[in-house]
């Protein structure tokens, strides 16, 4: 971008010289940009090749594919290894729907919650408004494990230990303060006359938030959807402490690959493998919502 | 609205009487407005207390407790030994030396002979039993399902019929609170002693276990749940104070403005203007008790850990916690072997916050501007496959990393492959990063390869995080008019004056606060550490203050940020340092929040609401 027209506009004068010092710093971009890509791609490539070669040593896996270690048994035990016999899935894919299950669970849990304290902190004026904004901000800079205990025995004591859904309860709580930043931030743009219009046409506070506010916060409330979608993909420490080996999310599953101390489970490429059918589908949201989340991040940024 | 018929309940309306109501209020919630003659309204307030006294005594054993003291238990129902669910019944034998020593405590000293069978609808069925016996929440009354005998035992008094009374030995410590308190009580009681009596201590006629369903007073303090139920007891509580003040300040209020326009507002205004006033609570009610459940008791459950003793050393039940005040934090700022590891990490955590914000920060500038360049064609796709390190989910990339920088990972191979290892080897053992030239290269392990292991985690972050930074500096790229850059141009200046007087200052303004977050994200950033490096290597034993072995494994590596450290003082099993990770955690606290309030402060949108 950086005033192309105007600079196309000029080209045309150019004399020899800058027309060459132009090219050679064209040549130098595109190779920074072929270093920075192939620095992106090697360790992916090698994941890649990693998942398909046999043995499980890393010292085993060829740097240049090569066709006569290709093998499919990493797939082949994430498809059928069963730690228990009478279980429907493999460990990998039961791991996997549950991870999946608790993701969509906590996606909409943490829309609504959100979206909801948004919309009361951007239109509405009351008593002790700002004092929670504050507690809010300072709330998110606790990171969640800091009170595991507590948590621990909160759950132990809702006999919610083992059950992997209830984990939303605490992403849910952990996701508010941030996302309610987010959202009153973006709500603040729109003006309130159309609240005003709406409610003269009779329209109820909650109605004119679900018919009105939030179609036109689509794009914000997209950005905080793919993040609590995200979060139970990642999430290490809660599950590894709430949950156990029979209820672990996919995450727990692959740490335990790589885990040299799990003997019965180490097994890097077997790792490779599951990491890289974890990832496919991730990155594929992530690459479709992109527009959301840049959007999302710079009004994070923004609002602070 | 009606007019108000004097005031007939009150003094003659004079200046003070307003506060005259509010004190009856705060008096008893309701008395008020009764005063102000606000009968419905006075009815809800009302409820206040009676909600605060029905939990207290719904949840305790306060009747029992008077029932006792009024000699109105019969000798029989008092708890000998230990009684398991299952062997109730033989037990006849020595309940009636215990029986005496009660009835001297109770003046009854007559009572030494027990009737053989105490509860006739028992048959021996312990499970049954078990249903029966109340925990101490516990409805006495409430009947087993479909349980006949148990049914009819329930009608009978329960006095005999079900309850089993802490057998007090005279001279011996009572804790009445403990064996009969409600959820107020118990609470508050809990908080502030954390318990009294552990597994094999004589009480009440019985010794003291793990967990005892028959008689939850032989059941050891846990000092952990205790702390616990002591916090939520106090939220709960804190909700009552408020409402409690919230009817007094009504109360003055509503008298205030009868003074002042001589009528009393109905019922149905009230309601109405306060169930508008009251929609933004209700709405957000469940993001409230969310927050409350999982962040805000559990951090100041973190914080009230600071001030206890609570190690591996203590097993719950076995042994209790103990308030300590501010030993922990003097522990750990005077000694010196714990002060210079954690001078160490603070600095190496800064040092990391820095390194990692920055690098990531000038490697996206760069690629952005790369991309962005006039000269670059197929922006889109140069572009999606530089984000890719973004898009992957960063737990799996930085275990990919582990296993590549692993002794027979990628990296090594690749070195060696190419011919590489020799001079690589030799050049970070010159630049001093490696301790040894070695082939191949340890990248995490040997102690003396710290400064590598850093440099390798800031350079896996740098590969992870600067597509973020790329994306968010392209945003902003193209939000800079065009013109800007035309009118420079036009006016001679080079492309190096137009990136310094152009481009930098307006993505550094735009950027700097997405800076200090991703400065404390980093700050924070366990999994960067802990999934690549797990902390290590560790430290060199000899350097090791002797002071620091009692955490045993969770000893911090070279690597280990504070707050990787802080989990493993937390969570390693067998070594957990719960008062020093609440003390480690209060000082990240207090960096982080600092650093975001600041943040928050200098916000626009933040300016403007308090400016309302």
């Amino acid at each position: 971008m950086s005033g192309s027209n105007v600079l196309t506009a000029v080209r045309g004068k150019e004399s020899g010289r800058v027309k060459a010092k132009r090219r050679t710093l064209a040549v130098f971009q595109y190779l920074w940009l072929i270093v920075i890509c192939v620095a992106v791609l090697i360790p992916i490539l090698w994941m890649i090749v990693a998942s398909f070669t046999k043995g499980k040593l890393l010292s085993g896996i060829p740097l240049i594919p090569n066709f006569k270690d290709f093998s499919l048994e990493h797939y082949q035990y994430l498809f059928s290894y069963k730690s228990q016999s009478n279980a429907m899935f493999s460990d990998f894919i039961s791991a996997f729907l549950r991870t999946l299950s608790v993701a969509v669970v906590n996606m909409a849990t943490v829309v609504l919650l959100c979206s909801m304290s948004g919309y009361v902190f951007s239109r509405f004026r009351f008593k002790g408004k700002r004092t929670l904004l504050v507690t809010f901000l300072l709330l998110q800079m606790f990171p969640s494990f800091m009170g595991m205990i507590a948590i621990f025995m909160i759950f132990r004591a809702f006999g919610w230990l083992n059950k992997p859904m209830y984990l939303v309860f605490i992403y849910a709580a952990g996701a508010v303060p941030y996302n309610t930043y987010l959202i009153r931030g973006y709500m603040r743009s729109i003006p309130m006359s159309i609240d005003e219009a709406a409610m003269i046409d009779g329209a109820s506070r909650t109605q004119i938030y679900f018919k009105i506010l939030m179609p036109l916060a689509k794009s914000i409330l997209g950005f905080i959807a793919v993040n609590a979608f995200m979060s139970p993909w990642m999430d290490y420490m809660l599950p590894n402490q709430l949950l156990n080996m029979q209820n672990q999310t996919v995450a727990i599953f692959l740490y335990r690959l790589t885990d040299s101390l799990s003997t019965m489970y180490y097994n890097p490429l077997n790792f490779m493998a599951g990491a890289l059918l974890l990832a496919i589908p991730i990155t594929a949201v992530q690459m479709y919502m992109q527009k959301y989340i840049v959007y999302g991040m710079a009004a994070g940024a923004e609002k602070g | 609205m009606r007019k108000a018929k004097g005031s007939s309940t009150m003094a003659k309306p004079g200046k003070g009487s307003a506060l005259w109501v509010a004190l009856a209020s705060l008096l008893l919630p309701g008395l008020g407005q009764l005063a102000n003659r606000q009968r419905l309204k006075a009815l809800g307030w009302f409820l206040v207390p009676v909600l605060f006294l029905s939990i207290e005594f719904g949840t305790s054993q306060w009747g029992r407790y008077f029932a006792l003291r009024q000699g109105k238990v019969p000798p029989e129902s008092i708890a000998n030994e230990t009684p398991q669910a299952g062997d109730l019944q033989g037990q006849e034998g020595s309940q009636s030396q215990q029986a005496d020593s009660l009835g001297a405590l109770f003046g009854d000293t007559e009572n030494t002979v027990q009737p053989a069978v105490q509860e006739p609808s028992y048959d021996g069925d312990p499970f049954a039993a078990a249903a029966d016996f109340p925990s101490d929440t516990g409805d006495p009354f409430a009947p087993a399902e479909g349980d006949q005998a148990l049914q009819d035992a329930a009608n009978e008094s329960y006095f005999t019929a079900t309850y089993k009374y802490p057998n007090y030995q005279p001279g011996e410590p009572q804790y009445v609170v403990r064996d009969f308190g409600g959820f107020f009580t118990k609470g508050i009681w809990g908080l502030f002693s954390l318990g009294r009596l552990v597994i094999g201590q004589p009480y009440a006629g019985g010794t003291i276990e793990l967990y005892n369903k028959v008689t939850p007073w032989l059941s050891a303090d846990n000092s952990v749940v205790l702390l616990g139920n002591g916090l939520i007891c106090m939220a709960v509580l804190i909700v009552f104070v408020l409402l409690w003040v919230l009817g007094a300040s009504d109360a003055y209020s509503t008298r205030k403005k009868i003074h002042a326009t001589g009528e009393i507002q109905s019922f149905k205004e009230w309601w109405h203007t306060t169930w508008d006033s009251l929609y933004v609570y209700i709405v957000s009610a469940p993001s409230f008790v969310l927050i409350l459940i999982f962040t805000v008791i559990p951090i100041f459950f973190t914080f009230l850990l600071a001030f206890t003793n609570y190690t591996y050393k203590i097993k719950l039940g076995a042994k209790l916690i103990e308030w300590v005040g501010l030993n922990t934090f003097k522990y750990l700022a005077l000694d010196p072997g714990w002060l210079s590891i954690f001078g160490q990490i603070f600095l190496w955590t800064v040092i990391w916050a820095v390194m990692s914000t920055f690098s990531t920060y000038v490697l996206g500038f760069f690629n952005a501007m790369v991309v962005e360049s006039p000269n670059i064609k197929a922006k889109k796709a140069w572009r999606s496959v530089m984000i890719l390190p973004w898009a992957i989910p960063s737990l799996v990339s930085l275990m990919v990393f582990r296993n590549a920088f692993d002794k027979d990972g990628l990296v090594n191979q690749f070195l060696f492959a190419s011919g590489l290892m020799e001079p690589v080897t030799n050049f970070l053992y010159r630049i001093g990063l490696e301790g040894r030239p070695e082939q191949p290269i340890f990248w995490f392990q040997p102690i003396y390869n710290g400064n590598l292991a850093r440099f390798v985690v800031i350079m896996t972050n740098l590969w992870l995080g600067a597509p973020y930074h790329m994306m968010m500096i392209t945003g902003i790229l193209t939000t800079i008019p065009k013109d800007l850059y035309e009118a420079a141009t036009i006016d001679g200046a080079t492309g190096g004056q137009r990136f310094r007087y152009i481009t930098l200052p307006m993505v550094l303004s735009a950027t700097i606060p997405s800076l200090i977050m991703s400065f404390s994200f980093n700050f924070n950033n366990f999994g960067a550490v802990y999934f690549l490096t797990g902390g290590g290597p560790s430290w060199d034993p000899a350097k090791v203050p002797d002071s620091m072995r009692i955490v045993g494994s969770a000893m911090p590596g070279q690597t280990d940020i504070l707050i990787s450290w802080i989990y493993k003082l937390s969570f390693t099993k067998g070594f957990e340092q719960y008062n020093i990770a609440a003390v480690y955690s209060i000082i990240i606290f207090l960096i982080v929040g600092g650093f975001s309030v600041y943040n928050l402060m200098r916000a626009k949108s933040f300016r403007e609401e308090a400016g309302e």
